[in-house]
């Protein structure tokens, strides 16, 4: 099959050997593409389509071999006291890849990279003799928002029906997508944010309507569910959430179980790398001590089946 | 150099001193090297043990000295060995009367060209010397270095055990009537019963020390240990072991006296005593591990750095079923004594019990990087085919050393030869030069810039590989015959199979199986530099030769674009087979070249192996730029594992990648992962999950090193060393190397014990 008449989609990252993301070990790919913009984002390359360059300050040796080649200006490198720094410009860049063919640190790199079916099947062959040892594993979709990529997962779940399949989506898409893709998706990891509508709007970007429809379809139409829940001390750890919690999980006890992501700040060194400070948001992370407060709040609210990630 | 851990070491030569005269009388009294080793070893032992050590159960503790008789090199030295530099230091900076300082002249001058590296250095055959000609690796960049020992010994302490020393007498003083009905080595078996006089001397030497210090002694629970001690040793003099205590004290007397570095099937040989011991409420399980960890100590006290192999489980033990009872013993032993030392080794197999597998895999998950896992059911398969030995002899394999394998009391397969692969691809490049000290080596071929394909570049490369190959096989069996002419190794040769009904010595015809090992490396970066070759310039034609000459010549400096493409060429250890295929190419072409040359060099086989220590690092000082983007004497890959920072697909593909090799054309290949100890805290069924995946798919091998803050910390100050380290926290994976330094400190903070 050539690649022009195979569906594509833009992937930022494949992590194999996933132990956390559905049963099993696990291949996650991560898809661009989100229509949600919450402000916790730890993937926030991820939420635009672009290719984007990824800077790393740790891995520069100052060669200024970047600057040497970059038509446009991006990497300067000025004097600090008695340092050399490199600065990059991410908004004049326009990901044309120079820079990265003579970075031999790799320091610089552009990030989302076009994949065909077949060239995404390619790659999960590497994993598939790891998918059967002890509890079965599989692929699992994720990014940015896999439901963006409907039509791709559909393709390539028609060419490997026999491989376990986890869909980790925000819920925010068509019911018509979800219809589609619903046959082919063994689990679905799907996250439930904020409850109340115009504060799912502030943090979120959009109101939460169409995300609860969507639960609530794949729910009667019997899909495998996981719930993941992202808590942000200040912003979510609330009353009025952690019983909005607890009702969904009465309301569709078939719900496996719910999963609490407490919010750190890995996602903070890609501030910097890609460029994306005026975007950006810092909370407090979480001690052991509040996580385990929350937990002893949902087992007074009468949730038994809620763990940490 | 070891640095036996003793109390009080020495503090002049003068055991050097007397040991030089004990020899120079020897050689004007004697001529057969029976006769000579014996007076040798009698000059050695008692003087060179040290006292029993409060913390001991077991007695014998040893500082091999400066000058003595060895092995190899982690035995104080190789046969009638100096350490040169030593004395020159105590001439310099020690103190002594004149008598002493004199002696000491007389001692460096005398061992000085009779020393047995010397000697046989020295009588190398003009045929290998244009190629192997210096073991100076550390200093020169040799293609090839001879290494200059008998390394290996599994003695036969299953033997040593079941019938004593008195035992071992009886059978020795049999075959040498046998020896005078049929004109044999009389003189050998002479030499051999006076030994094991001296063994039995040595055990009545520490019989009384341990008898002294419990005369002294105010703590009862000690003066019962000593007095144990003295007791166990009485007995072993004259009669087989009855206890768990007394098969491993005459196991350790015989084999420190060797001396000996391997200690082979503790599962098998002690078994038997274990069970009776606890049947019959003479010990209970927890004074079994003390006794085992005591040994275990003892073994680490070498400080031999390699070696100390104890190797439990796995197919071929005589006594299957206690071997799994003792086992179990010896794996917490080996859980609780968190030293370099011993190699702890466990053989596993499909019929290996699942609580010996389960305490093996908690002694990982704690950190201790042992057990060192092998998997039987590839490699005895795997053996029988590259050694073409029948089954049986293959379930008797054992992994020495940094991992050669040989067969319990039958074969020595010492790895008497390293060789650099990557070295000689840099020679090939240039038809044989080498600028850093403007040597012209090997066949005669045309350098790269003059080659039309590939194909014809790599025929030239494996040229050269033959050469060197040819000469370390010749060297091998050179160096046994010269050796086994001066140092019969008479405690070897006595626990081999066949010596004694031979009566001849271990390397003078007594071995059963003589077989030698070449130790390579380099190979994953040479596999890496022909992938870029083949990519670069002869597939997508990017740059030209001499462009590539100039840029390696200069380190890359001001090339960084040349680099990075040639770094972007396929890599070993991310399942791509186009680099992948050379790399089991070169492997499989190395290994049968190597197999190959056994007939005509008389060894029953002569293996590869790419095994696990230093001198990856060692060996790429003096190797320069090289064309899969390696800066000049940066280290190279270790063994069968990636390039460090080149594996960019993950555990998988690289799990993928090192399964390419055959197991049955070589004698050993070793396979390293790193697991952080939080995913086997909390995801520990998945983590074995991906190593039964290996294993079920041909893994032969494993060390697998589990890692915690400290590792953490070392990854935050060297990061180009860690750049596979994954760690996984909240939801999230991530190189922990990418990560942002507070991020990291708080990571690390996380990390428990």
């Amino acid at each position: 099959m050539s690649r022009t008449s195979e569906p594509i989609a833009t992937i930022f990252d494949i992590q194999r050997c996933a132990l956390h993301d559905g049963p099993g070990i696990r291949t996650n790919v991560f898809f661009t593409g989100c229509p949600l913009r919450c402000v916790w984002c730890h993937n926030p390359e991820s939420q635009g389509f672009d290719t984007s360059l990824s800077y790393k300050a740790q891995l520069c040796r100052g060669c200024q071999g970047c600057a040497a080649v970059c038509e446009r200006g991006v990497h300067t490198f000025v004097h600090d006291g008695s340092k050399v720094v490199h600065k990059v410009d991410h908004n004049k860049c326009n990901a044309c890849g120079k820079c990265v063919s003579v970075c031999c640190y790799g320091a610089i790199e552009l990030v989302n990279k076009q994949y065909s079916v077949s060239e995404l099947i390619k790659e999960i062959n590497i994993d598939i003799p790891f998918y059967s040892e002890g509890e079965k594993g599989g692929v699992t979709f994720t990014g940015g928002e896999p439901m963006l990529h409907v039509g791709f997962i559909k393709a390539f779940a028609d060419q490997a029906p026999d491989l376990h399949l986890c869909m980790e989506t925000c819920g925010y898409a068509s019911k018509d997508d979800f219809l589609r893709i619903l046959p082919n998706i063994d689990l679905f990891l799907f996250d439930y944010k904020i409850t109340d509508r115009q504060k799912h709007r502030i943090y979120c970007g959009t109101d939460n309507d169409k995300i609860l429809e969507n639960l609530d379809f794949l729910y009667q139409n019997g899909a495998e569910i996981i719930l993941r829940l992202p808590i942000i001390p200040s912003v979510n750890d609330d009353e009025e959430h952690f019983a909005g919690i607890a009702d969904i999980l009465r309301r569709y006890p078939r719900i496996d179980h719910a999963q609490i992501m407490p919010y750190h700040t890995l996602g903070d060194e890609k501030v910097d790398r890609f460029g994306l400070s005026n975007k950006h948001r810092s909370f407090e992370t979480p001690s052991k001590e509040m996580v385990d407060q929350w937990l002893v709040r949902f087992s007074d609210l009468g949730v038994k089946n809620i763990w940490l990630s | 150099m070891n640095k036996f851990k003793v109390h009080n070491k020495r503090k002049n030569l003068q055991f050097e001193i007397d040991f030089t005269k004990s020899y120079r009388i020897a050689i004007q009294n004697f001529t057969h090297p029976a006769q000579i080793e014996l007076a040798c070893m009698k000059a050695q032992y008692p003087a060179i043990f040290h006292p029993i050590q409060q913390e001991d159960l077991l007695a014998g503790r040893v500082q091999m000295g400066i000058v003595g008789l060895g092995i190899q090199h982690q035995t104080g030295g190789f046969g009638f060995y100096m350490n040169e530099e030593e004395v020159v230091k105590e001439l310099e900076f020690g103190s002594g009367d004149a008598q002493y300082r004199e002696d000491l002249h007389d001692m460096l001058t005398f061992w000085k060209g009779r020393n047995t590296t010397t000697v046989v250095l020295n009588n190398t055959p003009e045929n290998i010397r244009p190629l192997i000609f210096s073991d100076n690796w550390r200093g020169l960049p040799l293609p090839a270095s001879p290494i200059l020992r008998m390394a290996g010994a599994f003695l036969d302490f299953d033997k040593l055990v079941k019938i004593g020393l008195p035992g071992l007498q009886q059978e020795v003083a049999a075959f040498r009537q046998k020896a005078i009905e049929t004109n044999g080595d009389v003189i050998l078996f002479d030499c051999m019963l006076e030994l094991l006089t001296l063994v039995q001397d040595m055990c009545h030497y520490y019989a009384k020390q341990a008898k002294n210090l419990a005369d002294s002694e105010t703590n009862p629970v000690r003066k019962q240990q000593l007095t144990n001690m003295h007791v166990a040793l009485e007995h072993i003099r004259d009669h087989a072991p009855r206890t768990m205590a007394e098969g491993l004290q005459l196991v350790w007397i015989y084999g420190l006296m060797t001396p000996a570095i391997e200690y082979g099937r503790l599962d098998e040989y002690i078994g038997d005593l274990y069970v009776s011991d606890i049947e019959e409420g003479r010990l209970t399980e927890d004074e079994a591990v003390e006794l085992t960890k005591s040994f275990f100590r003892l073994i680490d006290h070498l400080d031999c750095e390699t070696d100390g192999r104890i190797i439990v489980g796995g197919y071929g033990r005589r006594n299957p079923e206690n071997a799994d009872r003792m086992c179990l013993v010896a794996i917490e032993a080996c859980r609780q004594v968190k030293e370099v030392l011993p190699q702890f080794t466990l053989r596993f197999n499909k019929d290996t019990p699942a609580k010996v597998w389960q305490a093996s895999q908690r002694c990982i998950e704690e950190g201790r990087t042992y057990p060192l896992l092998y998997n039987d059911d590839v490699l005895v398969p795997g053996v029988m085919e590259a050694f073409s030995v029948d089954r049986q002899r293959a379930e008797t394999y054992m992994p020495l050393g940094c991992g050669e394998i040989e067969f319990d009391h039958y074969s020595i397969g010492s790895p008497n030869g390293s060789m650099n692969t990557l070295k000689i691809l840099e020679l090939a490049m240039r038809g044989g030069y080498e600028p850093m000290t403007q040597w012209t080596l090997g066949p005669k071929t045309k350098p790269l810039s003059e080659c039309h394909s590939f194909e014809e570049f790599l025929s030239y490369y494996k040229q050269h590989l033959t050469a060197y190959i040819e000469a370390q096989a010749d060297f091998e069996a050179y160096e046994y015959e010269i050796t086994g002419k001066i140092h019969p190794f008479m405690m070897v040769t006595m626990l081999y199979d066949g010596c004694i009904e031979k009566g001849k010595a271990i390397f003078d015809g007594g071995c059963a199986y003589l077989a030698g090992t070449l130790e390579l490396y380099g190979n994953v970066n040479a596999a890496n530099s022909l992938a870029a070759i083949k990519k670069c310039i002869f597939d997508e034609k990017k740059f030209s030769c001499e462009e590539l000459e100039s840029a390696l010549r200069n380190n890359f400096f001001g090339k960084e674009p040349l680099r990075k493409a040639l770094m972007d060429a396929p890599k070993y250890g991310n399942d791509d087979d186009y680099v992948d295929s050379i790399f089991v190419d070169l492997h499989n072409f190395l290994s049968e070249t190597i197999r190959k040359q056994a007939p005509r060099v008389g060894l029953a086989s002569y293996l590869a192996v790419t095994i696990n220590n230093a001198q990856n690092t060692t060996l790429g000082r003096w190797v320069g730029a090289t064309p899969d983007g390696r800066k000049s004497g940066m280290p190279m890959a270790n063994a069968n594992n990636p390039a460090p920072g080149t594996d960019k697909r993950g555990l998988t593909a690289m799990i993928n990648s090192i399964l390419k090799p055959s197991h049955a054309n070589h004698a050993g290949m070793v396979s390293n992962f790193r697991f952080t100890r939080e995913n086997f805290n909390n995801s520990r069924e998945k983590m074995w999950g991906i190593m039964n995946s290996y294993f079920n798919r041909g893994g032969a091998h494993a060390m697998i090193s589990v890692v915690g803050s400290e590792e953490l910390k070392n990854a935050m100050e060297r990061p180009q060393d860690y750049g596979d380290l994954i760690v996984r926290v909240g939801g999230f994976s991530a190189r922990f190397v990418d990560l942002k330094k507070d991020v990291q400190m708080e990571i690390y903070n996380r990390v428990t014990y």
